[in-house]
């Protein structure tokens, strides 16, 4: 098919003078191009403007809102983390119900053990009945942690049964001396249970296969304030970890932005005729009438982000074994 | 071409209005969460005290309780996080558990039971 340009440019000139002789006049031309006029454009700018600012008005409640919730949900979700990890080290704090010594056989203990002190090497303290137990004890008298820690700090002593709960690792292993356990006509062990560092925990070493075991840990949980005006907030656990029983690890952060800790010790009388806090943290436990049971009471506030107004968040545990 | 952005106003408005319920219950949820965060540690301390004081009866005024002396900074902690449950009630079932029920935003009843140990359940 041939094409002709000229024929085309003909064409074009027409038309456009035919436009033009038809051409209506500016205010014509701009409605009949933009599909509106200029009045029903400024109706429309002004509803615009109008949404868009009671949108804003409206969100920004909103969004204060979810800030203010988010944050909350922060702490909380802290908070609990602190509980958690608490409640499981806690549970932890005491020997198997099944090993436990005849005099002492029930579901749950009525007060913490008084655990062996945090600088003592296990493997020194030999055959003993009972390992496990929770106390309140002053940084600064425990040389062997590291760091310059000052304060009360928690002191947990865990038993974690084998070969279930250890794994591939060194660590401090719990055996019954001479690898021998007897039982009584109840059904309760009287067994006495040293404690030997293993290069590795997936089997007990010296001992038969089937002989109970189990794996003795140490934590202390420690708070530090760091920084002007406690910038830096952090609650703080360290763990035994050496083979000669005297180097802890340094402190690893459990929780941030942790503040006011605080531990006392609760007397509980048994005849129920008054329960006394003390008024000073007392660690040792010599002060106390020997009829008093003691529980430490852990109190301690999470604090908002730096930026927040939220107020902080205060909770409260009294430190009881489970029943 | 007005009523088309009449149209698109009215459209936009109404995905903003599902956005702000959508955000809403985000919110609700939130709260829901953080109340039964608040029951948690309630009730383990409530569970605590009431063993130590040999199973009180009145668990709502166990703060006042004779038996328990110098608890004041305790108490007040305990009593302000019921503030975050409206309406609450404790409650100690045939089982020896102790039920605590709050209102929740959305107006219902949400509770929570002791269990054996530290382990708690929803009814």
């Amino acid at each position: 098919m041939t094409h002709h340009p000229s024929a085309n440019i003909g064409y074009d000139l027409c038309g456009r003078a035919r436009r033009r002789q038809e051409s209506p006049t500016w205010g014509e031309l701009a409605t009949s191009v933009s599909g509106f006029s200029i009045v029903a454009c400024l109706i429309a700018n002004t509803l615009a403007l109008s949404m868009l600012s009671a949108l804003f008005a409206a969100s920004a409640d909103l969004v204060a809102m979810m800030h203010f919730a988010g944050e909350r949900m922060d702490q909380g979700i802290r908070l609990r983390q602190v509980n958690r990890y608490l409640d499981s080290v806690l549970a932890m704090a005491h020997m198997p119900e099944e090993w436990r010594q005849p005099k002492v056989a029930s579901p749950a203990p009525t007060q913490w053990r008084a655990p062996s002190a945090p600088c003592s090497l296990p493997e020194s303290l030999g055959d003993v009945g009972e390992w496990g137990g929770v106390s309140v004890i002053r940084l600064d008298e425990a040389r062997c942690l590291p760091g310059r820690a000052e304060g009360l700090g928690l002191y947990i002593e865990t038993i974690y049964p084998c070969p279930d709960a250890c794994e591939r690792g060194a660590g401090y292993a719990l055996a019954p001396d001479n690898c021998t356990v007897a039982t009584t006509d109840d059904g309760a062990m009287t067994v006495r249970w040293r404690a030997q560092w293993q290069q590795s925990l997936t089997s007990l070493e010296g001992c038969p296969p089937g002989t109970p075991w189990a794996r003795l840990e140490r934590i202390v949980l420690s708070h530090r304030s760091t920084g002007p005006a406690g910038s830096s907030n952090q609650l703080r656990e360290q763990r035994l970890a050496g083979e000669n029983g005297t180097r802890w690890t340094p402190g690893e952060v459990l929780v941030s932005d942790v503040i006011a800790w605080r531990l006392v010790m609760l007397s509980v009388y048994p005849d129920n005729e008054m329960t006394v806090m003390a008024e000073n943290p007392q660690v040792d436990l010599a002060y106390e009438p020997p009829s008093a049971a003691q529980y430490p009471q852990l109190s301690f506030a999470v604090a908002a982000a730096a930026w927040s107004s939220q107020p902080e968040m205060t909770v409260v545990r009294l430190l009881v074994p489970r029943q | 071409m007005l009523l088309d952005y009449a149209m698109a106003t009215a459209l936009g408005c109404v995905g903003m209005a599902g956005l702000f319920q959508l955000a809403g219950e985000v919110l609700t949820l939130q709260n829901q969460v953080f109340q039964h965060g608040a029951a948690e540690l309630v009730l383990r301390e409530v569970k605590t005290l009431a063993h130590l004081t040999h199973d009180a009866e009145n668990l709502s005024g166990i703060c006042s309780e004779p038996s328990l002396k110098d608890l004041t900074f305790y108490c007040e902690v305990l009593d302000g996080w019921l503030m975050h449950l409206p309406n609450h009630r404790f409650e100690t079932l045939g089982d020896g558990s102790i039920e605590l029920s709050w209102q929740l935003p959305d107006g219902a009843r949400g509770s929570l039971i002791t269990g054996p140990g530290g382990a708690m359940h929803y009814p």
